[in-house]
């Protein structure tokens, strides 16, 4: 098994910059989920990891080996396709077994690989069938199986679960995780889907616009996100963002006011603040906000509307003209009736973004510059725990 | 409604029966041709059924060692042509699928190989004769099967493309990390998956060559001589023996025949092949 590092990878297509500079670790054995919405440039950084993409700029490593200007074959990469990719005429064994057979394997060794791939993938049944007689779910466990079966230095994995319907999909992903801490390889995971990265990944890398906005474990970049498009994209539902104002109070402290939710945040978080006050932007996780009969809480709002998730409920607040989206238990919503309601936020749970920019002002939190990545099994990283949210960086 | 269906479809019955009697009514006259006497052929108004119906072309044809060699040679420059045609074009093909050209080179270098077949063949036809008899080729077997490369290539090049680009890119590359050089995609991967393009090609190919007329008379006398040009010495220059030319247009005709309707099946789909998402 082995690390990947990209050293200033950039890939420009004609005047289109697909990356800008970028800077990526990945550690021997860990779990890295590079995520983003369509056309971040992820699909693009794992094509260069694998060799079928050229780079304009900048270097890849294989175990600290220069592989830059290697070709796909010689790199020892295994890749499962976002459509699998399977041989239409090969059946499922030939499939799994053509690696093997390509890099002359001997045919003894060739049967053991295939067949203890299969029986872990539970393909034992199915290996002399040909692809187009097997389902969405069984493809997909023979694209993996094909990469198993190689025993590649790192997997790469382009988007294998999108493919699949909601049901499938939610347990394959269990199963992946499984399969890959049983067989301990370094995985490099490409997705779209938030929960995905969250839940597979040691390390998660968040791309927008062919830029990492933030890298590092799922639950500091949860709780500690860089700025406005990382804070919205982590998390279901997303995180609520209304604009606000801080202004200095009496002494050192400050006042937040966002429609009306008003209230005091410690002078340390924003040391700078100048005397008529700045705008802000004011994100909340809606998992935070408790909501309760009018005059129980704090601050007072509408409630325009609710959604039942059935474990949960949404409720959609109207703050002073700003929605905000709360999550609350199953049955609040009901038990609530729309109208006036009240609701309540610890000031531990707000973050600040600047207005314009969108990053994280006054929030600890790492840049994107700094290669960075977390020690496995997702130990927690001392220097980030949740107490030190309100220091300044 | 029922009678305005019941309209259209004789309507349409009449339309198809009409297609059909244009399309076939030339083989049942050769066919017809080649079984009457030779007087009844050049009758007017022209005979279109007799009862003197006779075997006798075909069976001097057949004992003919000449039309045996003729067919012979026909078989050759056909099996040596396709064989060589297939072969080069799908590499073309599948190299020109694959190969990251711009669209500007890509464009041109397709237009460039369809230009081969926009100047008359009779244009060719005369260096082609020089260019065989300094090679040595000229009346041989091989040096036809090259001049009719030259005709089928471009065109088999056109049709296998539109089969290797419907292999999905994906398998390509699949298929490099699992190690492959191109030679191994193409081998392996690719050709497998375009077989049934491969066989429609093929027959395309076989009846061109097969039916070619032109370079087969310039550029061969007796050795190589192939049964159109055959067909066509039957034109003497007081006399045109009907029913000999027309049975041997029959017995030239029915091999084809016989591979098309045993392959129509897969000629349809190649036709239609990339037409729809599947």
């Amino acid at each position: 098994m082995a690390t990947v590092e990209l050293r200033g990878v950039r890939k420009v297509f004609g005047r289109v910059e697909a990356l800008a500079t970028v800077d990526v670790r990945v550690e021997d054995r860990s779990f890295t989920c590079l995520v983003g919405p369509s056309g971040s440039g992820k699909s693009t950084l794992l094509n260069i990891v694998a060799g079928l993409e050229s780079l304009s700029e900048g270097q890849v490593f294989l175990d600290g080996t220069d592989i830059t200007r290697q070709a796909p074959a010689e790199r020892d990469i295994a890749m499962v396709f976002q459509s699998y990719a399977l041989y239409p005429h090969m059946s499922v064994f030939d499939n799994m077994a053509f690696g093997l057979k390509v890099r002359k394997t001997p045919s003894d060794v060739v049967r053991q690989r295939v067949e203890e791939a299969a029986s872990l993938l539970q393909l034992s049944d199915l290996l002399d069938r040909k692809p187009r007689q097997l389902s969405g779910g069984q493809r997909q466990r023979v694209a993996l199986g094909r990469a198993i079966t190689r025993h590649p230095k790192v997997f790469l994995l382009d988007e294998p679960l999108s493919n699949l319907d909601a049901q499938l999909r939610f347990q394959t992903r269990v199963e992946l995780k499984l399969l890959f801490e049983r067989i301990g390889g370094t995985v490099i995971y490409v997705t779209h889907d938030q929960s995905e990265a969250m839940t597979l990944a040691d390390q998660v890398v968040v791309l927008d616009k062919g830029r990492i906005q933030q890298m590092g474990a799922p639950m500091t970049i949860y709780e500690q996100p860089s700025n406005v498009f990382v804070a919205r994209f982590l998390g279901s539902p997303a995180m609520n963002v209304i604009s606000g104002r801080v202004a200095r109070s009496d002494g050192d402290g400050l006042r937040l006011v966002a429609g009306a939710l008003t209230t005091d945040l410690p002078g340390e978080r924003l040391p700078d603040v100048p005397a008529g006050g700045v705008d802000v932007l004011v994100g909340i996780r809606p998992e935070l906000i408790s909501v309760a009969p009018a005059g129980h809480l704090t601050w007072n709002a509408r409630l325009r509307l609710v959604e039942s998730l059935g474990a949960q409920d949404l409720l959609y607040l109207d703050d002073e003209g700003q929605s905000l989206v709360a999550a609350g238990p199953s049955g609040l919503g009901a038990a609530l009736g729309r109208g006036d309601v009240s609701f309540d936020v610890r000031p531990e749970a707000i973050h600040l973004f600047h207005p314009e920019s969108g990053d994280a002002i006054g929030v600890r939190h790492r840049t994107s510059a700094a290669p960075w990545t977390i020690a496995r099994p997702m130990e927690p990283d001392p220097s980030s725990g949740t107490t030190d949210q309100e220091e300044r960086s | 409604m029922r009678v305005v269906s019941f309209g259209r479809t004789m309507l349409r019955a009449l339309v198809y029966a009409s297609i059909v009697a244009v399309m076939a009514f030339p083989i049942y006259w050769l066919v017809l041709t080649s079984l009457k006497p030779q007087r009844l052929t050049q009758t007017r108004p022209p005979t279109y059924w007799t009862d003197q119906l006779s075997l006798g072309a075909y069976e001097r044809l057949l004992a003919d060692p000449d039309i045996q060699h003729f067919f012979i040679n026909s078989l050759a420059v056909a099996i040596l042509a396709t064989i060589t045609t297939v072969s080069l074009g799908s590499l073309a093909a599948y190299s020109i699928s694959r190969t990251h050209l711009s669209y500007r080179v890509r464009r041109g270098l397709l237009v460039w190989i369809l230009l081969t077949r926009i100047f008359p063949p009779i244009v060719i036809a005369i260096p082609f004769f020089t260019i065989m008899r300094s090679a040595g080729l000229a009346d041989t077997v091989l040096g036809l099967a090259i001049a009719h490369v030259s005709v089928t290539l471009p065109f088999v090049i056109w049709l296998l493309l539109g089969f290797f680009q419907e292999v999905p890119n994906e398998l390509e590359r699949a298929a490099m990390l699992d190690g492959c050089s191109m030679w191994r995609r193409f081998w392996q991967v690719n050709l497998p998956l375009v077989m049934p393009g491969i066989a429609v090609t093929s027959i395309f190919a076989f009846i061109i060559s097969w039916n070619e007329y032109l370079f087969a008379a310039v550029l061969t006398s007796f050795n190589a001589q192939t049964l159109p040009v055959a067909i066509a010495s039957f034109i003497g220059e007081r006399r045109l023996e009907w029913t000999t030319m027309a049975a041997l247009g029959t017995l030239m005709l029915m091999p084809v025949m016989v591979v098309a309707l045993l392959v129509q099946r897969y000629i349809v789909r190649g036709l239609t092949f990339g037409a729809v998402k599947e």
